[in-house]
């Protein structure tokens, strides 16, 4: 039962969901991340609060692992790239701006309400996007669109799973089938997240490399 | 003082109580001398026995020689900010006669910022407060300036405050006020405890002479009256909240005596509150609620209502709990177990404030096992012994906050402080590997230096006086502000404010009820059907409502299990129940209104002996529960079953879920899993061998550290309560403490504040010691091994308790395989 991807068709698309928190549309070969709130450590050491900054070096890392095992031709971050304007230090700049070149690969960003006022070169900042029979954003979008899947960020959703001993929770993607929103993961290592509707039909991640319909 | 001048002043006070009419105590003259003669110690009597005067006499006497218009000479200490009213007004009184221009002030959290502004300016010359607001003073930049006149700090109900990290929290203010007068004198009053040496070595410091102890033998006595069932088949077995039977409460309850109704969480306060309004509605107006989650100004209405006698009955959790002066209050009801004798006690002493007077209590028990304790209880006062109250030890969260306030304040040097620190009791085993980690932490963030790059709480400044020597301060003015917005926190979750749309403020509730409801949602609170209207700044906007809802919001607080005497106890009085023969002539009230539960319980299955441990297996569709009563309080029952489970994990691998409560505790696994193998495997599971190996397998396959690490990082100031007046870009800085767990454990395993949540785990729920103890009793024991076809009615508790904690050494999918089970259902 557990898959090392799952697969959710749309219309005569072909996504796959990996647990690497990342989703692939074979079509347009689009890779598609969110939530990777860089620089969130510093962010919180500029505030007296000793987070390590450790997990960005391993955030960027597992973007790069992604891609050399996808290949995809685009890379699409749905939003906060960064966790803050304030906390984007000289060196976490470049390294991102490096991003592109190392990866020989076209990155755009959805701009996320944590990227408002970030600036960086070699990575391309977009409002939204449709692209085929898909809308990309941050945050879902107020109405529907027949036909067209919106995939989002911004919710970092979790599943939680319970019975009279036991509980566990889990990132997880989710699909809100009747406002045809799919929301990813969040990406980023540093970050929490939120319950999600039980209407909403759930692929848990249960490990690095297992994922689970549920 | 000469001995002369000694005499002189003791016939003043004595003047002044004969003017009132007072007669001085032995005890009172006894504190008033020691005083004098420069001593330090605890006075230790009961309450309402006029302690307050036999401690502030002293300071007062001595005021009257070297008083100034402004300047700060006496400081008192209370746990309550509802006790500062009243503590003013008696202070005020004897004050006056010896001079009528003494200045008394409060500060607390209640008190504004103006009136905490000229404060400082202009000192007055005794001031009020309470632990939380003392260290936000330390963090005064003016505080060594403000506290230079000291001379006598007065700590008041120091028993309440010692068992929790508020203790820690306080002497550690008292340590650096020693520090900065050496010939301060410091008393403490106190209920009578077991440990009362030690109560006064942490409020004067470990190399201080021995402090000195003044007791009275002034006993009051104490009449408990229990509210038995009429209806023997409607007693719960289990709950919490005992309003089933309200109406055998109301009918012995006087409506025209003003009464206080101790219930021990607000939730239960919130729903008798409203239950009594419902039953009562004659009494409507006269009925009134407290708790400390209500707006300052709705407390204040109500203390005011019971003074001038408009309110008679107030419903309350332990914000009314102390000395506050309501007089006269002729009836006191506890609804549910008090957990400890000395809250029994201190509650009951309200119905007589007046030495050598009788104190009532009515005892509203909330579920029928609770009617073993109220008897143990009666038994425990007969015989006159008294529980020990002890200290946690090595807070490094405490600590931690403490070097923050002192640097955002006066600043300190890392060598004079350590020994300061030293001084203190529960801080005397602290070594210098820990205190530099201490240090480093609040300098650099941690041992890896690369790692934070932009971290800077303490910094360096070159002394002024010596250019050798260094002292830490916080520059940074909005880490400041943050780190004085989160004194205060050492109890306490994350609060909304709760308001009208129109402006006026109800209260706080915990941010996790606030984040359930939705536009529209109807809850009950401070009394009223309120109706969400919206969230905003983390204020929660609502409206009244007509409609009625049972949704009342739940804050945590601090789970509180039996004493180590109460439990002793207990067994007795359960041993004394097995002999059923005589049709119970034998029992006392409670014990006799029991029966048929006992009853139920032999046929069921059995009651045990003090030779005997019972053990049930109850099956029902999926699950198997094993009901092991041990009897020997909450934490460390729970103890022993976090011991079992870890143990049968290791001989077949599973998951347990597990309950315990003072009775005894529950496992239960899913229900193929046979427990008949604790039959062979019994004395496996009592034996000492591995004992804390077993333990500290059981905490690594549960939650519990990071469920402790939860409070360790709001207190060290890892997670931020959120600041009202910068909601922005603070909600920018809400981490949850279980990520920060999870990335200290990765990236810096030696992390104090993960290692202290750890010992904390061991220090108060897997306690080595107390487990030893109990399981070498229960060697000496005989197994009696039931299955049964319904739930006992001892086990009853246990099976319908909601808080349950999960050990699993199964693998991830393994779990999630049988949790999907039934949610794909």
């Amino acid at each position: 039962m557990y898959k090392s991807s799952s697969v959710l068709n749309w219309g005569d698309s072909y996504l796959e969901m990996f647990p690497t928190r990342a989703l692939f549309i074979h079509k347009t070969r689009e890779l598609l991340i969110c939530d990777i709130h860089l620089g969130k450590g510093e962010y919180f050491q500029r505030n007296g609060i000793p987070l390590t900054n450790n997990s960005d070096e391993q955030n960027l890392l597992r973007i790069k692992n992604i891609v050399k095992e996808v290949r995809p031709n685009k890379l699409i971050i749905l939003g906060d790239l960064f966790h803050s304007k304030y906390s984007i230090s000289e060196s976490l700049k470049s390294k991102v701006e490096r991003l592109s070149s190392t990866l020989n690969i076209k990155i755009e960003l959805i701009v996320g309400n944590h990227d408002i006022g970030c600036r960086v070169k070699n990575i391309r900042f977009i409002e939204f996007k449709r692209s085929s029979n898909f809308i990309f954003s941050h945050e879902p979008l107020d109405k529907s669109e027949k036909n067209f899947l919106n995939i989002c960020g911004h919710y970092h959703p979790k599943i939680y799973l319970r019975n009279a001993k036991d509980k566990l929770s889990f990132r997880c993607f989710a699909l809100d089938e009747k406002e045809n929103v799919l929301y990813l993961p969040a990406f980023g290592d540093l970050t929490g997240g939120y319950p999600c509707k039980n209407s909403f039909k759930k692929w848990a991640i249960i490990s690095d490399n297992q994922i689970l319909e549920i | 003082m000469t001995v002369a001048t000694n005499k002189t002043s003791i016939e003043q006070i004595k003047k002044f109580f004969y003017e009132n009419h007072w007669k001085p105590l032995p005890f009172q003259l006894k504190s008033w001398e020691a005083y004098l003669n420069g001593e330090n110690g605890v006075i230790q009597v009961p309450t309402g026995c006029g302690k307050t005067y036999a401690a502030l006499m002293g300071p007062l006497s001595k005021l009257k020689e070297c008083r100034k218009k402004f300047g700060l000479y006496i400081l008192f200490i209370t746990p309550l900010k509802a006790l500062s009213r009243d503590l003013k007004n008696s202070i005020n009184t004897a004050a006056i006669y010896f001079d009528g221009e003494i200045t008394v002030g409060i500060r607390n959290g209640d008190t504004s910022q103006y009136e905490k502004k000229k404060q400082i300016l202009n000192p007055p010359n005794i001031l009020i407060t309470t632990p939380e607001s003392l260290s936000l003073l330390l963090s005064n930049k003016e505080s060594k300036n403000l506290f230079k006149n000291l001379f006598s700090i007065i700590v008041d109900e120091w028993h309440e405050l010692m068992g929790s990290k508020r203790g820690n929290q306080c002497e550690l203010s008292l340590s650096w006020l020693r520090g900065n007068r050496k010939d301060l004198q410091i008393w403490a009053m106190s209920a009578t405890i077991g440990n009362i040496e030690e109560a006064g070595r942490a409020i004067i410091g470990v190399k201080a002479k021995a402090p000195t102890i003044i007791s009275t033998n002034i006993q009051k006595e104490i009449e408990i009256t229990s509210v038995l069932p009429e209806d023997e088949t409607t007693f719960p077995w289990g709950g919490h909240l005992g309003l089933r039977n309200y109406s055998s409460l109301l009918k012995i309850l006087d409506k025209n005596k003003s009464t206080l109704l101790f219930t021990n969480t607000r939730n239960q306060s919130e729903r008798w509150y409203q239950c009594l309004k419902f039953c009562l509605p004659e009494m409507e107006e006269k009925i009134a609620l407290h708790h400390g989650s209500l707006d300052k100004d709705e407390r204040k209405v109500v203390e005011d209502g019971v003074k001038n006698g408009l309110i008679k009955w107030v419903v309350c959790t332990s914000s009314l709990d102390l000395g506050i002066d309501f007089q006269p209050v002729d009836q006191i009801v506890q609804i549910g177990s008090a957990k400890n004798l000395a809250r029994l006690i201190q509650r009951a002493g309200r119905s007589s404030h007046r030495p050598g007077g009788k104190s009532n209590i009515i005892f509203m028990p909330t579920n029928s096992l609770e009617l073993f304790e109220i008897s143990a209880m009666r038994r425990i006062i007969k015989s006159g012994v008294s529980e020990k109250i002890n200290l946690p030890e090595l807070s490094f969260d405490v600590l931690l906050q403490h070097l923050v306030s002192l640097a955002c304040g006066p600043g300190f040097n890392s060598i004079i402080e350590k020994e300061r620190i030293k001084d203190c009791w529960s801080y005397r085993n602290l070594n210098n590997k820990d205190w530099d980690w201490c240090i480093e932490f609040l300098e650099y963030g941690g041992k890896c230096l690369k790692a934070y790059p932009k971290y800077k709480k303490i910094e360096r400044e070159k002394s002024k006086d010596d250019k050798n020597k260094f002292n830490y301060f916080v520059k940074d003015k909005s880490l400041i502000r943050m780190h004085k917005f989160n004194i205060g926190t050492i109890t306490s979750d994350k609060f909304i404010n709760v308001k009208y749309s129109r402006g006026k403020s109800l209260g706080n509730l915990e941010e996790n009820f606030a984040s359930k409801l939705k536009a529209g949602d109807i809850f009950y609170f401070a009394g009223r059907m309120l109706q969400f209207v919206k969230m905003r700044d983390m204020t929660l906007y609502v409206k009244n409502s007509s409609k009625k809802s049972s949704l009342i919001p739940a804050w945590v607080g601090g789970q509180m299990a039996i004493s180590d005497l109460l439990s002793d106890s207990l067994r007795k009085e359960i041993d004394i129940c097995t002999e059923l023969d005589h049709r119970g002539d034998h029992l006392n009230k409670e014990l006799n209104s029991l029966l048929p539960i006992l009853k139920k319980q032999k046929a069921v299955s059995n009651i045990p002996k003090r030779n005997q441990l019972l053990i049930e297996i109850y099956k029902t569709k999926d699950l198997t529960n094993l009901f092991v009563f041990t009897l020997d309080g909450k934490f460390v029952n729970e103890g022993i079953a976090f011991l079992w489970a870890s143990r049968l994990a290791k001989k077949k691998k599973s998951t347990f879920s597990i309950t315990a409560n003072d009775f005894g505790f529950s496992l239960t696994a899913s229900e193929d899993y046979d427990f008949k193998i604790i039959k062979e495997e019994f004395f496996y599971l009592i034996e000492n061998k591995n004992l804390e190996d077993d333990l500290e397998n059981a905490i690594n396959f549960s939650e519990l550290t990071k469920r402790r690490f939860k409070n360790i990082a709001q207190i060290s100031g890892l997670v931020n309560h959120n600041n009202p007046t910068k909601t922005k870009s603070s909600s920018q800085l809400q981490i949850s403490s279980s990520l920060f767990y999870d990335v200290f454990a990765k990236y810096e395993e030696d992390h104090l504040l993960i290692k202290q949540a750890h010992a904390e785990v061991k220090e108060y729920q897997l306690e080595n010691k107390r487990i030893t103890n109990s399981l070498k009793r229960l060697s000496n024991l005989k197994m009696i091994l039931n299955e049964t076809e319904t739930p006992s009615p001892f086990a009853f508790p246990l099976l319908v308790e909601r808080l349950k904690n999960t050990l699993s050494n199964e693998s991830i999918e393994k779990r999630v395989e049988k949790l999907i089970k039934k949610y794909n259902r």
